[in-house]
Formats: structure tokens, sequence, C-alpha cells
């Protein structure tokens, strides 16, 4: 795409159009296609979902279906045991969310605040884990959790991503930047390192906190191989694992499988545009998703 | 901002105690020795988990009869846990195994439960089968057709009880067939012409609008009809430990030709992306299919107002063949006594003669007692629905896919092969060749895994 | 910093970081040890956990299975498939938006949407996107009269498919990742250039890409990171399988494979250990010549 702009601008300077904004219709052309071509899938899914399952199957596919049928959605609620997954991911969400916020900010702090031996040598050790991918630690945790029993848990499901190195990362560097005065006058008003950190650091890192808390809910929502590899029973399945082992022998579905993606995506959606500030970013800060 | 950070702390409490009493804990009680006194009373309450891999109209009709077995036992409660396919079903049992997470019954094909008898984890039916109190008397047991019974027994016992029974059947479009004055077919030769004629090119634009013969996605994985139909075999099992692949024979080479032949000329497809023939046979895109029976109760729903289409036992070769599928039922000895009572209950619950009547009739399986099958009542009902007992024709004529330990890998391996032999990368003998040295490989390395090589 | 040697005060760090500490070092530091140890079992009961041999056996297997050749080919094709295009795509576009215009904010909205989605989810929306049927690619290529294309079932157009959806999928990170790199170019560099009667081109050539050449090099290494990394896209568009003929096959899908349908623990950590060397190398090319970089002269 850039190649073809290159080419064109030449052009546009032999021409000398009077400070006619050609160029600029041109740029708005372009965003608009690559805008166009980023939503249709979304477009698609959902129109798919509002089909009936003949109407998915007629050429030339229809863009707004003739009967709109909500009745898919309804079908996926009844047909899967959908609600449990949806309450299964909603918890494994929060608490992991969670989680990674309590530890972050206690290790963010001690390596921010806390001036002890050793102190250096473990945060380079605490960033060498971001080197290493997850990939790596799946068979060894799935055997790990095999042997204490928490196969089919919410507790393998949560309690190994409730670290993150990057969010403790992203804390410290904002806690670095709290300016020390603030640490002394709290001490001359008596108060401690754990009341000072609650009540004076974590107040004041609130936007570090939302972007690390974000990312993690959408990382959290969205995870997939690990919990295809630990849940072995409905009870403890996520949206993703029920959306690939929802197919029956009757061939797919599309039309109710599109309902139920429109169902996994839509939450996500709707956080990212009420708060997509944080989101962007946090992303832009990373080098690793999550 | 000190509450709120009590209030988070609390929920996060909170939702781990959730969590954890939430959680399945399996008391193991102390292993049986060999099954040698079994447990024949339920005398307290016992839950049993069943995994299994029914969906639609099959899964249906499995609720159904567990709601009314959990009616009529009162002690007992049977948990349905639904795994997905099969593949999964059993990914998720190896992972429990190693958990120590097995439940107490479940689904499984022969090939797979090797492993976890060679392991000693499976519960030993026979005292049950035999048991005075709680077993069947030998005319009962006779009841059930050897060619079903027999895939249950390891070294003289048995170890697995016939479940979910199928076969395969060539499934065909009545008003193509009609259309085109095609007859179904009875032998290879006229399924292949049968295949050319139904190809048509309605519209001419140089591309078949309906493909002669549909094929499953796993034509590979189920290739053993083909193959016996052609005078071969895939295996020779000696023993639990000794075997000798014999797929990369003659008769595999004519049969893979066959197949892929017709593929590459274009008068058959397989499933594709729908990867099951189910939809597009429904849609008139294919005029035959082959498939298993199980999915009768899905290309009914899915052809309602579509096609009319009846189903005929499969062509045969240079002799006769049709593959008998479907999972048995196991018990793992990992459960306490009582459980394992109850499972056994469960199994002969489902079938008895009404039940396996209610299931032959909802579902695309077939009956699995011969008293079932000649009641007046069953027989009214397969000639209302004929396509229901076709499947049963083919029990004289029946066999069973190979029990080795790892047997999946001759499959799998048979499916890639058939794959590449498609794509035009391999001839048969090339690809016939190479799948039996990676399959013999897969098979030793898994004796040796267990210790047994 | 760090040197107070108090015992005290080293308990009280240790406390704060007990949290993480445990979790890192039973979910990550164990795991990486274990994992190498796991990669010599050659005879392994993996329903009881006894290793009955250990050996360098599985190496010497992931070298000479095809499968594990094709996965790895296959994960290199991938990469140069995804990496330069959307590198040059997401850097374009970065570009354009980095200029005057207006629903700038609103146009970055739209391209970041993928990323925040479930990866499983919108691939099974792509894979019936790519139904050569009744999908709407196809249809749409059938507008401008191009023939229908098996996307998903012909093997050599599976991984194209795969290789658009990722491509689709992560578009908006790069942007992102480039509009902030793009933004801490001085300005004064673009002025000076314009007073010296640079043309635009000169500018992006000679100003924007060498500021912006630690950002790429960053997106690069990053990029090749995550595409050898690649597995829910396939597993959830190809429906459990690695695409027709494993074309689709790679590295971690093999070591998904090995390990949950064939239990070959031993393999698959084998095959593990390769990946993560080959994504060490990538991580310390990163740290090293990223290093370097940032005082570009």
């Amino acid at each position: 795409m850039i190649k073809w702009i290159i080419t064109k601008k030449p052009l546009f300077n032999r021409i000398n159009l009077q400070k006619f904004p050609l160029d600029k219709l041109l740029i708005y052309i372009i965003l608009t296609v690559g805008g166009i071509v980023t939503l249709l899938p979304f477009l698609w899914m959902i129109s798919t979902s509002l089909k009936s399952s003949n109407e998915v199957h007629m050429l030339p596919p229809k863009w707004i279906p003739s009967k709109i049928m909500l009745e898919n959605y309804f079908v996926i609620l009844n047909r899967v045991p959908f609600k449990k997954y949806f309450i299964n991911s909603v918890l494994v969400t929060v608490c992991t969310t969670v989680g990674t916020l309590i530890t972050s900010i206690l290790a963010a702090f001690a390596f921010s605040k806390v001036k002890f031996w050793g102190r250096d040598m473990l945060f380079t050790l605490y960033l060498g884990t971001m080197m290493i991918p997850g990939e790596v630690l799946l068979i060894p945790n799935f055997v790990t959790l095999s042997k204490i029993g928490w196969i089919n848990s919410y507790k393998a499901l949560i309690i190994p991503w409730i670290v993150s190195v990057f969010a403790i990362f992203l804390l410290r560097q904002y806690f670095l930047g709290i300016p020390k005065e603030l640490y002394i006058a709290a001490k001359i008003d008596g108060s401690t390192d754990w009341n000072y950190m609650w009540n004076i650091m974590v107040p004041l890192s609130k936007p570090a906190l939302i972007t690390i808390g974000l990312l993690k809910v959408i990382y959290s929502w969205n995870s997939f191989l690990w919990p295809l590899i630990v849940t072995n029973s409905p009870t403890m399945r996520t949206l993703p694992i029920g959306l690939t082992s929802f197919s029956s022998e009757g061939g797919t579905e599309y039309h109710l499988m599109m309902a139920f993606a429109t169902m996994i995506v839509l939450p996500m959606i709707l956080i990212y545009f009420m708060l997509q500030k944080y989101i962007i970013e946090g992303a832009s800060r990373t080098g690793i998703k999550g | 901002m000190k509450k709120l950070v009590a209030v988070l702390l609390s929920i996060v409490i909170i939702l781990t105690f959730v969590a954890c009493n939430k959680e399945n804990t399996s008391n193991v009680d102390v292993l049986q020795e060999n099954g040698e006194k079994i447990a024949t009373e339920i005398t307290e309450p016992v839950t049993i988990e069943f995994w299994h891999a029914m969906s639609g109209a099959n899964g249906e009709a499995l609720e159904k009869i567990v709601k009314d077995f959990n009616e009529e036992y009162k002690n007992v409660t049977v948990n349905l846990i639904y795994q997905g396919n099969y593949k999964e079903l059993f990914e998720k049992l190896t992972g429990a195994a190693k958990a120590n997470q097995l439940p107490t019954l479940t689904q499984i094909y022969p090939n797979r439960l090797s492993g976890y008898i060679m392991n000693d984890l499976v519960e030993d039916l026979t005292p049950y089968i035999f048991s005075e109190e709680v077993g069947f008397s030998k005319t009962e047991f006779e009841d059930i057709p050897q060619v079903f019974r027999e895939g249950g027994i390891w070294d003289d016992k048995y170890y697995a009880f016939p479940f979910n029974k199928s076969t395969y059947l060539l499934f065909y479009n009545k008003l193509l067939l009609e259309e085109q004055g095609v007859k179904p077919p009875t032998t290879w030769e006229e399924l292949r012409e049968a295949a050319e004629k139904l190809t048509i090119d309605k519209d001419g634009d140089g591309k078949a609008d309906v493909v002669g013969l549909g094929l499953q996605n796993s034509v590979g994985i189920d290739f053993s009809f083909w193959m016996e139909q052609a005078g071969g075999h895939l295996i020779n099992e000696i023993s639990n430990t000794e075997y000798e692949l014999l797929f990369n024979s003659d008769a595999g080479v004519e049969a893979f030709d066959f197949v892929s032949g017709m593929v590459k000329d274009g008068v058959a497809r397989l499933a594709g992306e729908d990867k099951n023939i189910t939809g597009p046979f429904a849609r008139g895109e294919m005029a035959m299919g082959i498939s298993s029976t199980s999915g009768i109760p899905y290309i009914e729903e899915a052809s309602t107002g579509n096609i009319e289409w009846d189903a005929v036992v499969l062509p045969k070769h240079k002799k006769e063949a049709a593959l008998f599928a479907g999972t048995d039922v196991a018990i793992y000895n990992t459960s306490t006594a009582m459980e394992k009572l109850a499972a056994w209950e469960f199994i002969k619950f489902f079938v008895n003669k009404e039940n396996t009547t209610y299931w032959a009739t909802n579902t695309g399986y077939l009956p699995v007692r011969y008293s079932a099958i000649n009641d007046a009542k069953y027989q009214q009902f397969i000639k209302e629905y004929p396509v229901k007992g076709e499947g049963l024709k083919q029990l004289e004529i029946g066999f069973r896919d190979p029990k080795i330990l790892n047997g999946y890998a001759i499959h799998s391996n048979m499916q890639q092969a058939l794959e590449e032999v498609i794509a035009g990368e391999k001839t048969s003998k090339e690809a016939l060749e190479e799948a039996m040295k990676k399959t013999k490989e897969d098979i030793d390395q898994a004796l040796q895994n267990f210790g047994l090589n | 910093m760090g040197s107070d040697k108090s015992y005290k005060s080293f308990i009280r760090g240790l406390l704060y970081l007990l949290p993480s500490l445990v979790i890192l070092g039973v979910f990550q530091f164990y795991p990486i040890i274990k994992s190498l140890d796991m990669s010599f079992y050659i005879r392994y009961n993996y329903f009881k956990d006894v290793v009955h041999q250990r050996g360098f056996g599985n190496f010497i297997y992931i070298f000479n299975d095809n499968q594990f050749r094709i996965a790895l080919k296959n994960t290199f094709i991938f990469a140069l498939g995804v990496v330069p295009a959307s590198i040059i795509l997401s850097l374009g576009i970065a570009v354009l938006l980095n200029t005057k215009i207006k629903l700038r904010g609103f146009f970055r909205s739209i391209y970041f949407l993928p990323f925040v989605t479930s990866v499983v989810a919108i691939s099974i929306v792509w894979r019936w996107i790519y139904h050569s049927r009744y999908g709407l690619l196809n249809y749409l290529l059938g507008l401008v009269g191009i023939y229908p294309i098996q996307w998903l079932t012909d093997p050599k157009w599976a991984m194209v498919s795969l290789i658009i959806l990722s491509i689709w999928r992560g578009l908006g990170y790069n942007i992102i990742i480039f509009l902030a790199g793009l933004q801490n170019i001085n300005l004064q560099y673009y002025q000076a250039a314009k007073i010296d009667g640079a043309s635009k081109w000169n500018r992006f050539r000679y100003i924007t890409i060498p500021q912006l050449s630690p950002t790429i090099f960053f997106v690069s290494i990053m990029s090749l990171i995550n595409a050898f990394k690649v597995f829910d896209e396939i597993f959830a568009l190809f429906d459990k399988r690695p695409g027709p003929l494993n074309s689709c096959l790679t590295v971690v899908y093999y070591i998904y494979d090995q390990f949950a349908n064939q239990y070959k623990y031993g393999v698959a950590s084998a095959a593990v250990y390769v990946l993560f060397i080959i994504i060490l190398f990538f991580t310390l090319i990163q740290l090293y010549i990223g290093r370097k970089k940032v005082h570009y002269d």
C-alpha cells in the first residue's frame, strides 16, 4: 500500500493541483477501505448469526436476512451449557485480573520502594521469564497440576495466571515516578509502608492499574490452549472451549456458530470501546501480549 | 480506598473458597483385588460420572434413558458428562487417568481401552456378567450378538460391554438416482459407474453441481471396510503385544486406487469444510454418500424439506464386508466397589430389551439384542423405516477394527496416506508403505512406554 | 540501590514478593527445568508417571520425523508470509494516520479492534468467510470474475488463508506501536528537511525510516516470535486439524498433537526445547541489537 502511494506522489507534484487536498482524499479512501476490510468479518458474523439455516446456504449471500432470527441466540443459550461457560469465563477473568493486580502491586512496591539485598538480581530474574514462551510451560504445568489434583478446577484455570511480569514491570516504572517527598511526608505522619502503598501509591497509579487490569481481562477472556487442556467437564469449561466443542455431527451449523462467536466477542468489544484509551495505551507499551 | 482493597481481597478469598468447594473430590477407596469379590448390593446413595460423546438426537436419547434409570434406581445417580467428539473424549480420559480423576463409566473404543487395561485401570466385568446376583443368565448373555460381545474381550476376560453400535451404509438421493436411471449400486464397479452418471454439471459452467459420491473427511480413518471388501486386512493381532501389520498389500493398493481414483476423477468428493457429508448430501450436492448409521438422525433433520433419501448395504468387491463401529462402555477400577456396581447396573439397564429398542428407534445406532431385533414391534418399525433395518442385514458380514494398543495409529496414518494419494503427492504403494512403517514405530513406541516390549 | 543488607529488610522485601515468587517458581522456573528433563524421557508410562528410560532419543526422533520437519518448514513459511507483509501494511497505515487528518482516533480504534477479540471465535468466523461455496470471500472474488478458491481444503491455499487471517488480526497492534514510534520523532527534523526542500518521499526515506528503525526492528522481532507460537488460529480455522495434508502443521501444533493426541510427552518436550531455543535466539538478537540501536546516529 505504501508503495502505491509513493509512486503516485510525483504525479501530484507534476500536476501541481492548487492546494486541492487530493492526497488527503486518497488517504481517506485508503484508510476507509482498510477499515472496511477490518470490520467486514464482524459484520458478516453478525449477519450470519441472524439468518435461518436455509438462508445461510443461499447464493448470492444476503447481508440483511429476510427474517431476523434472534432465535438463534436462544438456541445457543439452551442447547449448550452456555450460561455455565459464561459464568466460568467471568469468574476466571475476574479472579485472574484481581489476582494479577494484587501480586503486581506487592511486587512492584518491593521492586521500587523497599530496599533489600538481592533485589536487582531478583528483578532481572523476573524480567527473564518474559523471554519464556508459554508453550514451553504447558506440558510440565499440566503434569504438576495432575500430581496435586488440580486438573479440572478453577484453581487450575486461575492460579498459574495471577502473576504477570509485564504488569509488575509496568507498575514498577509508574511507582518509581511517584515523588519521594510523598513517602517522606507519609512517614512523618506515622504511616507504615503497607498503608503508604495502599493509601497513596495505589490511588495515584490508577491509570496504570486500569491498563494492567484491562489487558489481563482481554487476555483471560480469550485464552484458549490452557483451559482446553486442564478442563474436562462442561462445568469447568470457558466460552472459547465451548465454542470449539460446539459442532455436532449434523455438519457445521454456521448460523449458530456465529451467534455463539458473537456472544464471546461482544463483551470485549464493549469494554474496548468504553475504555480504549487505556487498552491502546497499554498495548503500545507492550512487547508481550497480556 | 482501604475499604475497596478489603472488599476486593474478600472477593478473591470467597471466590477461591467457592472454587475449591465446587471441585470434584474423587475419593478413591482401596482398590479391589481383581474383581474377585464384587459388591452385589447398593446399600448407600452413589453418584457416578459417565463420560460420553453423544450429541444431537443421540445425546437426547441417552439423556432420556439416564433419566429413567435415575428415577428407577433411587440410590444411584448417573451424571452424564459430554466431552465433545470421540477424539476429545479420549484426550480427556488420558489426562484424567494421569490426574487420578477417571470417571466411573465411559464410552471408549477398544484400541483406546487397551492402554488402560495394560495399566490395570479397568474393571474386569467378567465377575459381574456371570454373577448369580447381578449378572446375566446364559440365554440373556447370548441374546447379545457375538460380533458385539467379542469386542470387549482381552485375555479371555470381558473389559468392555457393547454400547452404541453402528455400521456403514450407502445413502442415496432418490430423485437424483431416478432421474439418471441409476439403481443403488451393489458392487464396486456399479458404484463407480453410478458415481460417474450422477456427477452432473447442471448449468454447464464446467463445474459439477452434483457430485456422484460423497465421502466423509475421515474416509482414511474408517478405511478398513474398503480394505476387507478388497480381500485385505489391516492387521493380524496375535496377542496383546504381538501383531503383524498387513495393510500395505495388493488389496490395500487396489482399495486406495479405487477410492482415491474416484475423488481424483471428480466423481466423488470429500465433505470438505462441511466436515461431514450430512450437509452437502441433504442439500442435494451429493447424489450418494457413505456414512455411519450414527448419522441417520442428522441426515433426517437436515434433509427435511430438501431431499428424499434412502440407504442400502455397502457395495461389495472381492467379498462382502461391513465395519461395525461405535464404542463400548468400560468401568474404571479407580472407583469404589459401590460405584462400580452402580455403573454395572446402568449398563444392564441400558442394554435391556426395552431400552436398546428405544435407543435404536431414536438414534442411528443398532439394537444390541436379538430379542429386541426380532420383536414384532421393532420389525414393524423397520418396515416403516427401512433405513434403520438396513444395517442389521450386515450382521453376518460384520467385523470390528483392531484393538491393539495405540491402534489408532493405524487409522491416522492411513488417513494421512490416503490424503497424500488424493493430492497426487504419492502413489498408493508408496503412501501405504510409509504409513505402515510409521504405524509400526508408533505402536512399538506405545508398547515400550508401558514396558511391554 | 539495594545494598541495605539488614536481615529484616530482606525478609520484608521477600514477603512483598512472596505471592509472585511462589507462582513464578512453580509455574515458570520449575517447568523450564522439568521440561528439559522430560525431553529425555524415552520410555515413559504417562498414566503412572514412571520413567523407564532416559536418553537423547527424542531429539534424534524429531529431527528424523518428517512431520517435525514439515512443522518447522511451515512455521518459517508462516513467519515469512506474515511478518514482512504485516509490517509494510501497518507502517503504511500508521504513517497515513500520523498525518493531520480528522477521524484519526476513529480509524485507530477500528484497526485495533480484531486484537481484543477471541482468536478462536474470530478464526471460526474466518472459517465461514473462507467457505468455498457459501463463503463471503469467494462470493466477493466471484464478483470480479475469480473462480472459487478452496481456501481451507486445498493444501496449496490453506497456508495463504492462515496468513491472511493472521495479518488481519495483528495489524492493529503493529499500527499502535508504529504510531507511538512516529510520535516520538522530533518534528524539527521534518521542518529542517522541508526548508531544505526535501520531497515527501525523501523525508519518509531519510527521516522517518531511520528514526523509526528501532521500532521497526522491535516489531519485526516480536512478530517473528509470535509467528513461531501460532496455534489457536489453526485449531479453530481448520476445526481441530492442522490443515489439509498437514499444510498448516506448525511447531506448536506439532507439540500439542504429540502431547495431547499421541501421548509422546518426551517427543513433545524435545520439540518444546527446539522452539524455545529458536525463540531465545530471536529474543537475544532483539536485546543485543535493540540496545545498540537505541542511540541512532
